[in-house]
């Protein structure tokens, strides 16, 4: 690996080279196809971002404890300004995951951030993250089915409370401008009276290679950190693999929450497709995400007059900067721990 | 009775530790809107926040101007040039129907009471239509000339209103650099701005502070303590700042000849970047502390004796010569230039600041037009190392040299000394060099979207203050007045594709040291 990464992009000169490289990224999915996924977010880092990426890869054809490595030079593609990165491509049967560490940390590149991208649950991997937590800077992950719920938020509480390493919920990077809608929307206080006293609230979603999972994580989640700003108390929570159903209490009655997908959905780099809400006092407040402007179209309509309808940006969407820079140089606010404990039932 | 303040109103969805600027609803009301700045700055700027989707969820823009023409006809000028001098190129179709439809064009004359009253109708109707709350920001693009007079009609007009207004409505007005041209004339100016305005109203421009490279001084100062450690006169042996251009004043000769280049240039940038440069750490990193320590720098700062208004600053004028391979005409030959004029198109000078960090460290300035290359850059010279290492050639050793690159090929490189692998005792100096472009390949936003944003989300950190433009002017009307006094006894005198006139490198050569090659 040693003597890929420091040769030229082209055989034809093997001088070593400086190579810019920003951060190590360690990218792990036990499942393939949620791995495919974040290939995608992979090549959106890599255009902006030279790094040295090491991805893990199951391969149930590999016999025994073997274990292959394979490194090249990547360019991301359609981006004129991209520098190259290194790619190392582990395969390893399943019986020897447990090699795996021991094979990657040699080749970390010190004094630059290490960075875990993981297609699971971080809560639920004994294996070999555990060998990375200690020296890795960043844990981005994205749950590649829908939880417990409670178990999962009160494993990630825990984990945050350990406060060794920034942890990145994929979906909550993704929720981060619909959350900015909601803020720019509901900026005084009486329109977050209308907000905190709403009625009926309905999410609407697009699967995602016809699963949705995602589409459901990021409806709980937006939901969920509606109820722990606004003090909602969860009264029930019905999660099915198509949808969910939730329902809240505050001071001026009862609020129920519907979290569909669409059924005509076209593909599309948004989660979320719309978000309507009805307040205490009939005002409808209606967001559509449009993917081609990325922006979301805000219609409020109250009981005696319309507002004009306006667009705002949706900018953290799947590929964008916007999203990336999410996931690589934020930090996850109190909001998502409010948020998980809010779950949990705190 | 007491007063109250008025309680902020803390929104419990707003994530404070996300750093997101909560830009307002706003309508900018751009004078001037037919020159040169609106079409390759201006609308660009706007164009390009609407791309990232960092407008206001509300938002106009009015140009406003003399000249007769259609919304449709501004739109499409706009348009056009927004094509060819966007960031981003082609301009993207679904972005700019939305953008455009908040595109407008009101014509009037600087003076003309009716214009204002039409304009106050026509914001008032914007108002209703888009949402944008009553909030103004007017952006003078005009000769400074016509400041007084604007700002005059629009309080008439009850275009502005007082700052902190009860029914939360708020006015703001950007001008451009320069700020006066001499002490008298900037206090004068702000005695007439401040007759209607409050200073916290009042967003002095200097683009220079938008760069990301300029930004990043501030980042890369207080975030290394490896560089903040020797950032002294125990370590430092000189800084030099150089802002050269190969470009000479193209169409600007009217502007150009009431200015010159310490006007132009020295006042304004350059100081910005000394300033930065040479700050002590701000308490918190607000506008007021950060202005604060600014003009503690600018107060500091040697003023000229009378025999050093002609020794330690020198001016230059450029005659014809060769850029890029292309013949050059002579500052005197373009166009709107007198053929006699006597206008500074260089000037260089040795600065001292005057406190515990910086005592007995010369900053050497420069700023030039019609150079062989466009580069800005401060460059810090180290101490050499003190007495001698036996094994080593030291006499071969150069001072270390930390170089910030602010345009083009930002970036920041440190030289040192290496040993030539080999038997004998050699050394060679050897360059590790940061690259923007390298690790963060992007393209960032360009600085007037940067400062258009702060302005409408009410954050001044990035303006100049009032503090600071009258510091500066102070240390550099007496040269002015020296200059008028005495023309100069030769110009031109560098040909244009040169770094400067032989006074220029006797300037810094009297010391012992000498003009960088940047």
């Amino acid at each position: 690996m040693t003597s890929v990464t420091n040769s030229e992009t082209t055989a034809k000169e093997a001088r070593p080279k400086i190579r810019a490289r920003l951060f190590n990224l360690i990218v792990y999915s036990p499942n393939l196809a949620k791995q495919e996924c974040l290939k995608e977010t992979i090549q959106s880092i890599c255009a902006r971002f030279p790094c040295r990426i090491i991805i893990i890869q199951l391969d149930p054809q590999l016999s025994g404890d073997t274990v292959e490595a394979t490194t090249r030079i990547v360019l991301a593609k359609n981006s004129k300004d991209a520098q190259p990165s290194e790619e190392t491509l582990i395969k390893c049967a399943p019986g020897g995951i447990h090699k795996v560490p021991y094979v990657v940390m040699p080749n970390l590149i010190p004094d630059i951030p290490i960075h875990l991208m993981w297609g699971q649950n971080p809560c639920e991997d004994k294996t070999i993250l555990p060998h990375f937590h200690a020296f890795a800077t960043r844990l981005i992950f994205d749950t590649d089915k829908l939880p417990d719920w409670q178990t999962f938020a009160s494993g990630m509480v825990n984990l945050l409370q350990q406060g060794k390493l920034d942890v990145i919920d994929i979906n909550w990077a993704m929720l981060a401008s619909w959350r900015d809608i909601f803020v720019r929307v509901f900026s005084t206080e009486p329109d977050i009276d209308e907000l905190r006293f709403a009625r009926r609230i309905r999410i609407s979603f697009n699967p995602q290679n016809n699963s949705s999972v995602q589409g459901i994580v990021q409806g709980v989640y937006l939901v969920y950190w509606l109820a722990a700003q606004l003090e909602w108390t969860t009264t029930s929570f019905k999660c099915t693999q198509e949808n969910a159903q939730l329902f809240f209490s505050h001071e001026h009655g009862e609020l129920i929450i519907d979290i569909d997908k669409v059924t005509d959905a076209m593909p599309s780099d948004d989660i979320i497709k719309s978000i309507e809400i009805v307040s205490s006092n009939g005002s409808d407040y209606a967001f559509h995400a449009n993917p081609t402007l990325r922006t979301a179209l805000i219609k409020v309509e109250h009981t005696n007059f319309c507002e004009m309808p306006y667009h705002l940006p949706l900018t953290t969407v799947k590929k964008s900067f916007a999203f990336i820079k999410e996931l690589l140089h934020r930090t996850a606010s109190i909001h998502y721990r409010n948020m998980l404990e809010k779950v949990v039932g705190k | 009775m007491a007063v109250q303040t008025p309680v902020k109103f803390e929104n419990p969805l707003e994530e404070s530790d996300r750093q997101v600027k909560a830009v307002e609803p706003c309508i900018m009301v751009i004078f001037g809107a037919t020159g040169d700045l609106t079409g390759r700055r201006l609308l660009p700027a706007l164009y390009n926040l609407a791309h990232d989707g960092e407008l206001p969820a509300h938002f106009v823009c009015v140009g406003f101007a003399r000249r007769p023409k259609t919304h449709e006809q501004f739109k499409e000028e706009m348009l056009e040039d927004i094509n060819t001098y966007s960031r981003t190129k082609p301009v993207d179709p679904s972005v700019w129907e939305s953008f455009s439809q908040s595109l407008f064009y009101h014509r009037s004359e600087f003076d003309n009471d009716e214009g204002y009253e039409s304009l106050d109708a026509f914001l008032k109707e914007l108002d209703q239509r888009f949402g944008t709350r009553g909030n103004r920001i007017y952006y003078l693009s005009t000769p400074p000339s016509y400041f007084p007079l604007i700002v005059e009609k629009l309080h008439a007009h009850k275009l502005i209103y007082p700052h902190n207004s009860e029914d939360k409505k708020w006015s703001r007005l950007i001008i451009e650099k320069p700020f006066g041209h001499d002490l008298n004339s900037a206090q004068q100016l702000q005695k007439e701005l401040t007759l209607h305005l409050d200073e916290q109203q009042i967003y002095r421009i200097d683009h220079w502070l938008g760069k990301e490279t300029v930004q990043n001084l501030m980042a890369f100062r207080f975030t290394n303590p490896i560089f903040e450690s020797l950032w002294n006169n125990k370590n430092i042996d000189h800084i030099q700042i150089t802002v050269s251009e190969d470009i000479g004043i193209g169409t600007r000769g009217h502007f150009f000849e009431e200015a010159g280049n310490l006007r132009d240039m020295l006042q304004n940038h350059v100081l910005q970047l000394l300033t930065l440069v040479a700050i002590e750490p701000p308490t918190n990193f607000g506008a007021p502390a950060i202005r604060s320590e600014k003009v503690k720098v600018l107060e500091s700062i040697r003023p000229f004796t009378p025999e050093q208004l002609n020794t330690n600053i020198v001016r230059g004028q450029y005659g014809p010569g060769f850029v890029n391979g292309e013949k050059a005409l002579g500052y005197r030959e373009e166009k709107d230039v007198s053929p006699t004029s006597n206008i500074e198109t260089y000037v260089a000078a040795q600065l001292y600041i005057d406190n515990w960090r910086w005592g007995g460290v010369p900053f050497f300035v420069r700023a030039g037009k019609r150079m062989p290359k466009r580069s800005t850059e401060i460059a810090i010279t180290f101490k050499r190392a003190p007495g001698f290492i036996r094994l080593l050639d030291e006499r071969r050793a150069t001072a270390n040299v930390l170089v910030i690159r602010i345009q083009p090929d930002e970036g920041i490189s440190l030289k040192f000394n290496c040993k030539v692998p080999g038997l004998h005792a050699l050394l060679q100096p050897v360059k590790m060099d940061f690259q923007y472009g390298s690790f963060f390949g992007s393209q960032p936003p360009e600085a007037y979207e940067r400062l258009i944003c702060d302005c409408m989300a009410g954050d001044n950190t990035l303006f100049a203050g009032i503090d600071e433009v009258l510091a500066s002017w102070r240390l550099f009307t007496p040269v002015l007045q020296n200059w008028e006094k005495s023309p100069p006894p030769q110009f031109p005198n560098y040909p244009a594709g040169s770094w400067g006139p032989p006074e220029a490198d006797t300037l810094i050569g009297r010391t012992g040291r000498q003009w960088r090659l940047v």
